[in-house]
């Protein structure tokens, strides 16, 4: 059957712009490569008006759309739907300004995190959340997937730095929303579109939050004979108020991975966890913070304390904690990466928990996690060839996260739901606040052609928690819905 | 429907509903006891065909006062969550607080103090305000100059909507990303598209130390510019306001933090200044009180955003056009004007000084009337395409029209 | 097609080591000009990893994708699993297809009649020189598109008397204290006899002993790096012959003063991996071979020269990063360091400079286009940079920025790394104490 319309996409945007040949095969996943899916084609747009009409099109023909930013995402969000086509932001990579008085940056949407940060230096600015994939992920998707990172601890996740937004929804219309005011106008529908994934069209320009280069910086690892004291030591700083601008931990197995890459940082490869803690601002008050963390890690046994003595010191401290995940590669083929949140005042029981369930199952467990956050990244190396593994491996990632609900926790705090999650807002939400999101989703894209078969389970909770949606990780992950 | 008043149909539905009638502002009001009298007013509300309004505790009814309203019969119907108020949960050590809608915002406010932790805005001068109504009415403190706007600090809510349906969004952790944010969505919503019956903030750790200065300058514009001046100089300042009264144009901020630093950034702040101003170390918090009262919507009629770079040039052209005595009330970190009098409620027409400022602001919108969320209103001049999102937004969530007091449901679209 | 690419099970093991994270994305050249995840390396080695599968046959489309990257092996700085991006694609493009006839009329023209055999490599270069006096390609240049313009604009071959080989020795000119093998190279000798002369002189000034192989040719590298990997293991065997046959000390150190020759040589055992034969004798070679600026870098002979180097007129100087130097080698301090050297000049960086110029072997002949954006780029950092001359470690990035330079209408010219060492000790230095070095005999 001829594809007239993917003959018009290529006069929308060039030939060599959409993509429908064997190569097509690159774009099946995303940074969980455990869920595939093939799409009719792959489209990349210049700009918002090449995005406009691509998405009028798209919409003509009612064919599903699955936004796309460099595919680091690691729930599936960005996976090809069958049928659907997926629209990417890869071209999409200007910095229109950055504005010095207001601390603004107009940029679009496939700007790379770091590079924002880079072009913003030299006005004495920086672009505050980090995830560590910022050396690849773009603007677009942190703004889709709400992503935080270290120094959220202090500054905030995304949502908290998106000013304004220019979007192309489901019907193709373009709503404007980038000269916001410092309070919006009528329904605040930014905040609404940070974090939801691509369901309510494709982000294409994004004017963002920009923060003044902090007057000082002290960072220092401190070295623990346990995990639990390093998750108590913590525990009690977050109850101290500490005001650090980022709280971490290594475990030792992190540790080992990341000091055989190349990204070694010189962490000490006996410690049993390794908490990293930066402090950001002023000069007294950095001292202070200092001063108050290294009080409360002696008071929990910590070994030794190292304080980084220069630029290029904390940079590679820094570079092996968020080279942690890459690290991780050398282990095993493939890694499971695990995004909970537990309460910060339960921290040592909720990690010490995800460790028993790996060891009951034969797997070996990496914890490295935004610890100020309560944000745990329990990483389970395995082979995908292994079936068995495999599925130890999910049901290990599906105990720890139900594990981290009842205790008050949450199934994911920055890596977003996607596909992997799915099935589990079951365990966080009743059928009556799913069913408001579907309304809010329905209001806004009635034919759900945005992103289908992501986030939102279509079953009632009961029958999913009875097994009735399908999750087939080694296979194709259609639009069976 | 009959031709009551509003006072009428609140007592029939109070008697018939078993659900308590109070008293707030000298309306009387609906106040239901739970979530299931809730429920049930919703559900006479949807069979009756009449709107409901909740109106926290009442501060904000210069902007929907019924008698505004064109059609006095069709007032909406108040209710008010008074009794739907207290402390949920905190968890000494989390660093969150949840509380129930009708809560007062300063009792809420006490209640944290008591573990060293404040409230993300400073909205000490809302003495009656409710949690919930200030949540609606998307309100900030002046120190969203530090901390950013209220809205980024509400970690999860639960609202009721018109059908009666619980629905939650978000959680109570600091660090959430499943699913859709409603809550943002409902936050500055003004109650038009569900009832905000209890909500989860991001707490802050109460400052060792605060600091305060006050000074007067020549006018707005060059207020304003010594504004932008000291906010480069020093970046960890709190709150930066400009205000015009009757008599004088002052330039107002502060400070707060860790004492040492505090004491070290003071004199740099000082310096910035160049005169002297009058400073305040311990009367800090109640001069803000002050200030935050004076810059509440409820005595403005007008807000006028705009972009940092065009504000001071704004001001100067405000300052020509407005008459003496009309007030200026300027967040400098926010580029928020609020412009009196206070409280016009019949203010329909865009004034006559909107026009010479049209490019340097990017908004203007009515403080004091209701309707413009629905884009009818002549002053503001949101895109087709978002009040396309809105009116979508509003009959998905709120198909009845209960929430809406001009929002036709014939007019709904498709 | 498939069924070969399987039986060559190392290629599979390879693409295993990779997460999928695309960190890789941003430092690839050819992504970020496209935006084609294909065009990535983690779109790579997904390719290839369904081709080791069967997934996926090998046709034209994704033979264009892995064809299309310039190897300059960025991606595996960057990368934190440690995938050997390059040889992967070494091995992935000996078993695929060379796509369109000029890549493959070029394979069998250049790979195998001209680069192994010094004659026909000199009788050629003669040839082109010819041609380039008579101002031929300018006049052909409008029939070829960008490809001409590249021909118009490339640097005239030398007259035949800078074509010859370098003596087989070449003694030091300072106290002696080694002697090292050097590799003189293809095109290197041909077109930039000057540099291995320059070469020379700054190793003599170190205290060594140049002995370079009489009957030497080509080391195989762009063969190996363009899918002909037979070939490549052949002229392999002839350089670790012709530097063994050349006698000396088992551990004589072989310079090269071309990156992209020193990368692939200090890979060689790669190439033997399934030889039990030739794979000690690659080994034991790769342990030899060292990059010029390395060796020269190094704490006594840069002492050594430093002593010999004089002041030259006043000039900035930008450093741009051979991709198989940076990238292939790991070395990106060294050079910065000799520079740092020499008197009279200031050093400045460019911020891209570990971005590839374009040039990538055969890349430019083959994706004229791309290539040249790539080059644009750096062109435009060059200006900014406000240096007065560029300074490069390669024969194929020397070439590039030469064109760059003439098709902008600029002045300046590139230079290698020993051009501008040798040009400052040819100085009259103003050291005052100047010991006459022995004559050696």
């Amino acid at each position: 059957m001829t594809k007239n319309w993917i003959a018009e996409l290529r006069t929308i945007v060039g030939p060599r712009n959409v993509i429908t040949g064997s190569e097509s095969l690159a774009w099946e996943s995303d940074g969980l490569s455990l869920v595939r899916g093939m799409g009719q084609a792959i489209v990349l747009p210049l700009d918002t008006e090449e995005t406009v009409r691509v998405m009028k099109l798209l919409a003509r023909e009612g064919v599903p759309v699955v936004p796309r930013g460099a595919g680091t995402g690691l729930t599936g969000g960005a996976t090809p739907v069958e049928g659907g086509v997926t629209v990417g932001t890869a071209r999409m990579r200007e910095i229109f300004s950055i504005d010095p008085v207001g601390r603004l940056a107009h940029v679009q949407a496939g700007v790379v995190n770091s590079d924002l940060s880079v072009t913003a230096r030299p006005h004495g600015l920086f672009y505050a959340p980090d995830p560590s994939s910022q050396a690849a992920c773009t603007l677009g998707g942190n703004v889709a997937n709400n992503s935080g990172g270290p120094h959220c601890f202090m500054h905030g996740s995304t949502t908290r730095h998106v000013r304004g937004v220019k979007l192309v929804d489901a019907q193709g219309q373009v709503l404007d929303l980038l000269a916001s005011p410092a309070d919006p106008e009528g329904l605040d529908l930014v905040g609404l579109i940070t974090g939801s994934e691509g369901m309510f069209g494709m982000v294409t320009e994004v004017q963002l939050n920009l923060e003044p280069l902090p007057e000082e910086v002290q960072t220092i690892i401190a070295v623990f004979p346990s995990l639990d004291a390093a998750c108590d030591c913590v525990s009690e700083a977050i109850a101290a108020h500490i005001e650090a601008s980022a709280i971490e931990i290594l475990d030792k197995l992190t540790i080992a991975a990341v000091e055989d890459s190349i990204f070694a940082a010189g962490y000490p490869r006996e410690a049993e966890a390794l908490l990293l803690v930066e402090a950001e601002g002023g000069a007294l008050e950095v001292q202070e913070t200092i001063d108050l963390v290294l009080q409360l890690a002696k008071k929990h046994g910590a070994m030794e304390i190292r304080s980084a003595q220069d630029k290029a010191e904390r940079a590679r401290l820094w570079a092996g904690r968020k080279g942690a995940f890459g690290a991780m590669g050398r282990v095993a083929p493939d890694l499971y990466v695990a995004d909970v949140v537990a309460p910060r005042t339960r921290l040592r029981e909720i990690v010490a928990l995800a460790i028993k369930i790996a060891e009951e199952r034969n797997l070996r467990l990496g914890n490295v996690f935004h610890a100020g956050d309560g944000n745990l990244h329990p990483n389970i190396a395995y082979d995908r060839r292994d079936e068995d593994e495999v599925r130890r491996v999910l049901e290990a990632g599906q105990l720890i996260m139900e594990a981290c609900i009842e205790r008050g926790g949450s199934l994911t705090g920055e890596h977003g739901v996607g596909v992997e999650k799915m099935t589990h807002m079951c365990d966080l939400f009743d059928d009556d606040d799913l069913n408001t999101m579907h309304r809010v989703r329905d209001a806004l894209d009635p034919k759900r052609r945005m992103n289908p078969t992501k986030v939102l389970p279509l079953r009632a909770c009961r029958e999913v928690r009875n097994g009735g949606l399908p999750f087939s990780p080694m296979g194709n992950l259609g639009a069976k819905t | 429907m009959s031709q009551t008043n509003a006072s009428d149909r609140a007592h029939l539905l109070g008697q018939g509903s078993g659900c308590a009638l109070g008293e707030v502002h000298e309306l009387t009001c609906l106040a239901p006891k739970d979530h299931g009298q809730l429920a049930e007013v919703l559900g006479e509300a949807r069979r009756r065909s009449f709107s409901v309004l909740p109106i926290g505790a009442g501060s904000q009814l210069a902007w929907c006062r019924p008698d505004a309203i064109d059609d006095p019969a069709n007032a909406p119907t108040p209710i008010s969550l008074m009794h739907m108020a207290g402390v949920l949960e905190q968890i000494p050590g989390e660093g969150t607080v949840t509380a129930q809608a009708g809560t007062p915002w300063c009792d809420l406010a006490q209640a944290v103090e008591q573990s060293g932790e404040c409230l993300p805005a400073d909205l000490a001068g809302a003495t009656t305000s409710t949690l919930g109504g200030i949540l609606a009415a998307g309100r900030s403190g002046p120190n969203r100059l530090r901390h950013g706007p209220l809205r980024h600090h509400v970690l999860g809510m639960q609202v009721m909507l018109s059908d009666g349906t619980l629905a939650k969004s978000g959680g109570r952790l600091v660090k959430n990303v499943t699913g859709f944010d409603l809550h943002r969505l409902y936050t500055g919503s003004r109650g038009t598209l569900a009832i905000i019956l209890d909500a989860s903030l991001r707490l802050k750790a109460l400052p060792e130390r605060e600091w305060s200065f006050s000074m007067p300058v020549a006018d707005c514009a060059s207020g304003f510019t010594k504004a932008l001046e000291i906010q480069q100089v020093m970046p960890r300042l709190h709150w930066l306001v400009l205000t015009r009264t009757q008599n004088e144009v002052r330039l107002q901020g502060g400070l707060a933090g860790r004492a040492s630093q505090v004491k070290a950034d003071q004199e740099r702040v000082l310096t910035a200044l160049g005169d002297t101003p009058e400073f305040f170390d311990g009367q800090a918090p109640t001069e803000r009180k002050r200030l935050g009262e004076e810059g509440a919507e409820n005595r403005h009629a007008w807000e006028i955003g705009s972009p940092l770079t065009h504000c001071a040039e704004l001001l100067g052209i405000l300052e020509a056009q407005l008459p003496t005595e009309t007030k200026l009330w300027v967040d400098c970190g926010a580029g928020r004007i609020l412009v009196g009098p206070a409280g016009d409620a019949t203010v329909t027409e865009k004034p006559s000084w909107a026009e010479t400022i049209g490019a340097e602001a990017t908004s203007l919108r009515p403080l004091c009337v209701h309707r413009h969320l629905h884009a009818q209103w002549t002053g503001s001049n949101p895109s087709p395409t978002q009040t396309d999102w809105q009116q979508r937004l509003t009959c998905g969530l709120d198909p009845a029209g209960i929430f809406s007091m001009t929002l036709d449901p014939g007019e709904a679209p498709a | 097609m498939s069924t070969a690419i399987r039986s060559l099970p190392l290629d599979y093991d390879l693409t295993l080591d990779c997460i999928h994270c695309g960190l890789c994305l941003n430092s690839c050249p050819t992504y970020r000009q496209s935006g084609r995840e294909s065009e990535g390396p983690r779109g790579r080695i997904h390719l290839m990893r369904a081709l080791s599968e069967g997934r996926l046959e090998a046709d034209q489309d994704c033979v264009e994708a892995l064809d299309s990257c310039l190897v300059c092996r960025n991606c595996e700085t960057v990368c934190p699993a440690g995938v050997q991006f390059g040889a992967l694609m070494e091995s992935a493009r000996d078993h695929l297809p060379a796509p369109g006839l000029l890549a493959r009329g070029l394979r069998w023209f250049g790979f195998r009649l001209v680069l192994p055999h010094r004659r026909v490599l000199g009788f050629l270069a003669g040839a082109v020189r010819l041609t380039q006096l008579l101002r031929l390609p300018q006049a052909i240049a409008p029939l070829l598109g960008q490809r001409g313009i590249a021909l118009a604009h490339l640097p005239v071959f030398p007259e035949a008397n800078k074509r010859r080989n370098l003596p087989p020795i070449c003694p030091s000119t300072s106290e002696r204290t080694e002697s090292v093998g050097m590799l003189e190279g293809c095109v290197q000798r041909q077109l930039y006899g000057d540099v291995n002369r320059a070469t020379v002189a700054v190793l003599n000034a170190c205290g060594a002993d140049v002995h370079t192989p009489q009957d030497h040719a080509c080391c195989g590298a762009l063969h190996a790096h363009n899918g002909d990997l037979d070939e490549a293991r052949r002229l392999a065997q002839k350089t670790i012959q012709a530097f063994e046959d050349m006698g000396g000390e088992p551990d004589m150190r072989i310079v090269l003063n071309s990156a992209g020759c020193g990368a692939h040589m200090a890979e060689y055992p790669r190439l033997f991996a399934e030889n039990p034969l030739w794979l000690p004798r690659a080994e034991a070679f790769a342990q030899r071979v060292i990059d010029f600026s390395a060796f020269v870098a190094q704490a006594e002979r840069a002492e050594q020269l430093k002593k010999q180097l004089a002041p030259l007129a006043p000039r900035k100087v930008a450093w741009d990063d051979p991709c198989h130097l940076c990238h292939g080698q790991g070395i990106t301090a060294e050079p910065r360091a000799l520079l740092d050297l020499i008197p009279g000049i200031e050093r400045v960086e460019m911020p891209g400079a570990g971005s590839c110029c374009g040039s990538a072997g055969i890349h430019a002949l083959l994706h004229p286009a791309e290539s040249n954006q790539l080059l644009d780029a750096k062109l435009e950092e060059f200006t900014s940079s406000d240096a007065d001359v560029l300074i490069t470690a390669n024969p194929g990035c020397q070439m590039q920025w030469h064109g760059g330079f003439s098709r902008t209408g600029k002045a300046t010219r590139p230079q290698h790394l020993a051009e501008i060492l040798a040009a400052s000790l040819a100085q009259e230095p103003h050291v005052v104490s100047k010991a006459k070095p022995p004559k050696k005999g």
